[in-house]
């Protein structure tokens, strides 16, 4: 029974010109997704190697002058330009390290934030600094938003299910087939839920092919790829069943049409806009126009508390003789400077936390606004499984500052210790320039929890109502 | 007067359908929901950066004593400013920065975009009044205006019609002007309330006359939906047909052509990546006079030709002092690599802002966005206007201090410092964005290659209205 409508279900969908005509359009646009990804990740990766090379040329020149210096047979007026010097090389303008961040090995899935994450971050004396090619993309492109597989998944497939499935039934009746088709000697019910799993069954394969190919080609790997598209179908599932919930109706097709469009227009077009504009109310974000003039408060603050500070490090370093400004060699600043960096950092840390914290609730808030809408479920388990959300770059961020920090301290003691850097050195310093491999969020906020009860919501007027309805259609 | 009498009946029925009573109400709600959640758009982000910008002068002239050098490096801060139209098109303003620092030797890059401190999310749009407006309001005109033919033919009702001497003309222009009475009926109470928000303090006469240009694109670019939706409608032998093609086209042109028109852009006129730009950037840097590297090859070469044409041997034979001198040298040399680096990247941005505009055929939507930005102040080239502004303040800014170091100090006296009162005195950043003219003279293509797609739709609809099958 069910391969009758199988076969059924196949033949009637490829005799349908309509049917190929969405198929194309589909197939068109996840190939057009895939592309995009491909140049994204292909630009990314070219940005990210050519970073990397610029650093390894820069530090063998480095290493070779160094070594030069060491055995004498070059000499170096200027400090500020020596190689052997640890501030110059670890943390001064010309000098510091870049942590080269690698592509998320998802973004060609769902771009998310990635059109924003810096390829590198500097490590300079004065903190990290964000290195990326975002600096100079059109503005115009980043509003515009990514034509990503992501988009194609959560806008348009379900436009794919709803024009293939809105009148499922309403046809049959409007036909005067599905009278027919009920009076055969095989039970209502039966032929009711062969027809639907027949027409998803074909709707998913449909899907699949398109979507899989794709993903592979925009060189997303096989696993994220099998649970992108079980999410994609997961997805389409819910789209089907809201589709046939509509036909339950016993309407006419246009009316199907339009509530089934009106469903699509409330959950995946208005419903993330509505979202946005609620958390941006609930949880304002405050403009970062104040923050670096609160930067600069807290700096003028700490100039005043600074001497009292530095009594503390004289204290603790008896060998170090305190001399007055315009006596101090540029060396004795820099160890005060050194010594101030933790205290410095600590001293700013609340104007820091409080953007950071009114940023994070309204995240927050917004996530947990996500159960509003299957499409926003959806969006937000795909650029979590791509690692381009906001947690994968806070997570990447963690890392990178971490690892700032190790660099820091790596050359702030040799500096103390008054050691010259030699080729041993430069072996521990490109050791600590490894790429960064970017993190993954931990775990979806959502999980399975939400696309299930959205099936079971689905699904309910189908189990419940079934019987009535299919008497009342006959 | 028959193109009247069909307008009076197709305004008439629409009235009276449940479904144009849902979906005023819908899109009313919406559009009430977006004016109150952008109304203080625009007072508290003006606010945060009037009050950010004040600090930041204050931190200036207040700075401690110190060599005007040394307060060309300490810098200062402006801030993008918030125009009172954003409220209602914020355009690209969350992905620009909104804090630019200024200090000598380096043209810094605007930091801190709002984007950047939300989550994924909020790249899958707000709801604003131009969102209602663009992407909603086309959607409300097809769903009342589908079957406005295709009905009458399934009906028989456009036979009838045809056979008692109507012409296909008086027929599109009846139903174009039913459609757009009740079009109007809704956009013109939206337009209203959405001018409320120009109430706001700090909204000037020039923000009404953008925000009537504004007003004027949006009724147009409904205008275009109107015929198209004739259109499809008299193609269409069934309304359902009709709906599902008109629909298509909605989510072509409202949803797919902007994000594949931009990307497209992008790859065919890429913008360099940070690695590349940096090394042109500083390649050329290298080649010019380093007011900080006395002993750079351009630095040398400037010094002798400087002591050959005064006459003297060493530098502090000078008649000004040489740490000025070099110093504005070198500054003019790194302004000069800055700009041209950045003129090249506005040059990309110009390219990717022409092809978007030469694929206005493809949507009406491109063209009213691009127009509506840009009249509200939120778009590329009003970023960069201020931009420009900074630039320029920041060259005469550290200028002064160089000239005030040549004229005023001796070579090598790097101690001597100037106080608050000097600090004070210094010139200050007023800027007030592009005036009206500016603005209109670049909407202009935008919006008269709205209007082309106005008119043009319409002759197609004539067009199509001329054959027009009554079966």
């Amino acid at each position: 029974m069910f391969l009758l409508q199988l076969q059924y279900e196949w033949k009637h969908l490829s005799r349908n010109g309509a049917a190929w005509l969405l198929l194309l359009f589909l197939g068109g646009a996840m190939v057009f997704g895939a592309y995009n990804g491909r140049q994204r990740a292909a630009r990314q990766k070219q940005a990210v190697q050519a970073l990397k090379t610029a650093q390894d040329e820069k530090f063998a020149a480095l290493e070779a002058e160094a070594d030069s210096i060491v055995k004498g047979l070059k000499k170096m007026e200027q400090w500020w330009l020596d190689p052997t010097n640890p501030l110059t090389v670890g943390l001064l303008r010309k000098g510091g390290g870049t942590l080269v961040i690698e592509p998320a090995p998802g973004q060609a899935l769902a771009v998310g934030m990635s059109d924003l994450q810096p390829e590198a971050y500097a490590m300079l004396f004065g903190g990290g600094a964000a290195r990326g090619s975002s600096d100079y993309d059109n503005p115009a492109r980043l509003a515009l938003g990514a034509f990503d597989l992501a988009f194609v998944i959560v806008y348009l497939l379900p436009l794919f299910v709803i024009a293939l499935t809105y009148n499922l039934l309403s046809a049959e009746r409007e036909q005067g087939t599905l009278a027919l088709l009920l009076s055969q000697p095989v039970q209502g019910r039966r032929i009711f839920v062969s027809k639907m799993l027949a027409r998803f069954v074909v709707l998913s394969l449909m899907a699949t092919l398109l979507f899989v190919p794709s993903a592979i080609w925009a060189g997303i790997g096989a696993g994220l790829t099998a649970q992108a598209t079980g999410a994609t179908l997961l997805y389409g599932f819910f789209w089907f069943l809201m589709a046939l919930a509509v036909n339950m109706l016993q309407q006419n097709s246009a009316f199907n049409a339009l509530a089934c469009i009106g469903a699509w227009l409330l959950l995946v077009v208005v419903m993330p806009a509505l979202v946005n504009m609620l958390a941006e109310k609930v949880h304002p974000v405050p403009s970062r126009a104040g923050y670096e003039n609160a930067m600069r408060t807290a700096d003028v603050e700490f100039e005043k508390i600074k001497p009292a500070i530095l009594d503390t490090f004289y204290d603790a370093n008896p060998a170090l003789e305190r001399k007055p400004d315009d006596a101090k060699s540029p060396r004795d600043w820099w160890l005060e400077e050194l010594y101030l960096l933790d205290i410095r950092k600590a001293h700013v840390a609340d104007i820091k936390a409080m953007y950071e914290d009114k940023s994070q609730s309204h995240a927050d808030f917004a996530r947990k606004l996500t159960v509003l809408s299957p499409a926003l479920v959806l969006h937000d388990y795909l650029t979590g499984l791509a690692g381009t959300n906001r947690d994968a770059q806070l997570a990447t961020q963690e890392v990178l500052e971490s690892k700032a920090q190790t660099w820091l301290d790596w050359f702030a003691a040799k500096y103390a210790a008054d050691a010259k850097l030699q080729a041993a050195d430069y072996a521990a310093i490109r050791s600590m320039l490894k790429p960064v491999q970017p993190k993954q969020s931990e775990g979806n906020s959502n999980g399975l929890l939400w696309p299930v009860i959205y099936l079971t919501l689905m699904a309910l007027p189908l189990i419940l109502g079934r019987r009535r309805q299919m008497m009342a259609v006959i | 007067m028959k193109a009247i009498i069909i307008a009076r009946q197709e305004l008439r029925s629409i009235f009276r359908e449940r479904r144009f009573q849902a979906a005023a109400a819908i899109l009313s709600i919406l559009f009430a929901l977006s004016v109150f959640g952008a109304w203080d758009y625009y007072a508290s982000n003006e606010k945060q950066h009037a009050e950010a910008a004040r600090t930041a002068r204050a931190h200036w002239d207040n700075q401690e004593d110190k060599n005007p050098h040394s307060a060309a490096h300490y810098g200062t801060f402006v801030f993008k400013p918030i125009y009172p139209l954003s409220f209602f098109d914020r355009g690209i303003d969350a992905f620009t920065g909104n804090t630019l620092f200024l200090e000598g030797h380096v043209m810094h890059e605007a930091k801190h975009r709002a984007v950047a401190d939300r989550s994924e999310l909020s790249r899958l749009g707000a709801l604003t009044p131009a969102f209602v407006l663009g992407i909603l309001f086309p959607l409300f005109i097809i769903v009342l205006g589908f079957g406005s033919i295709a009905s009458e033919r399934e009906s028989g009702n456009l036979r009838i019609l045809l056979a008692q001497g109507l012409r296909p003309a008086g027929l599109f222009f009846g139903k174009s002007l039913g459609l757009g009475a009740v079009a109007l009926s809704l956009a013109l109470p939206f337009l209203l309330l959405g001018g409320l928000g120009l109430a706001a303090p700090g909204a000037g006469a020039e923000d009404w006359q953008r925000y009537g240009l504004m007003s004027a694109g949006y009724l147009i670019y409904l205008g275009c939906f109107i015929h198209l939706t004739l259109i499809v409608s008299a193609f269409a032998q069934r309304a359902n047909v009709a709906l599902v093609a008109l629909l298509g086209i909605w989510i072509a042109m409202c949803l797919i052509a902007p994000k594949a028109v931009a990307d497209f852009a992008a790859w065919s006129h890429p913008t360099p990546s940070w690695q590349a730009y940096q090394e042109a950037l500083q390649n050329d840097l290298k080649n010019g006079v380093d007011g900080h590297d006395p002993s750079a090859e351009y630095s040398k070469k400037l010094e002798e030709e400087t002591l050959k044409k005064h006459g003297v041997s060493t530098v502090d034979s000078l008649p000004f002092n040489w740490d000025g001198f070099i110093m504005q040298k070198g500054e003019e040399h790194e302004t000069y690599v800055f700009q041209k680096h950045k003129d090249a990247l506005l040059a990309i941005y110009q390219q990717q802002q022409n092809l978007l505009e030469a694929s206005a055929l493809l949507s009406p939507y491109l063209l009213v966005n691009l127009s509506s930005q840009r009249l509200a102040g939120t778009d590329v080239h009003t970023f960069h206007n201020f931009l420009a502004a900074a630039e320029k303040y920041r060259v005469a800014l550290v200028g002064e201090l160089n000239n005030d170091l040549m004229l005023n100090f001796k070579y090598g006296d790097w101690d001597g410092k100037r106080d608050k009162a000097f600090f004070a005195s210094n010139k200050k950043f007023e800027y007030r964005g592009p005036a009206f003219r500016e603005v209109w003279q670049i909407s202009r293509p935008a919006m008269a290659l709205l209007f082309g797609w106005y008119l043009l739709s319409g002759l197609l609809g004539l067009f199509v209205f001329q054959r027009i099958k009554p079966i």
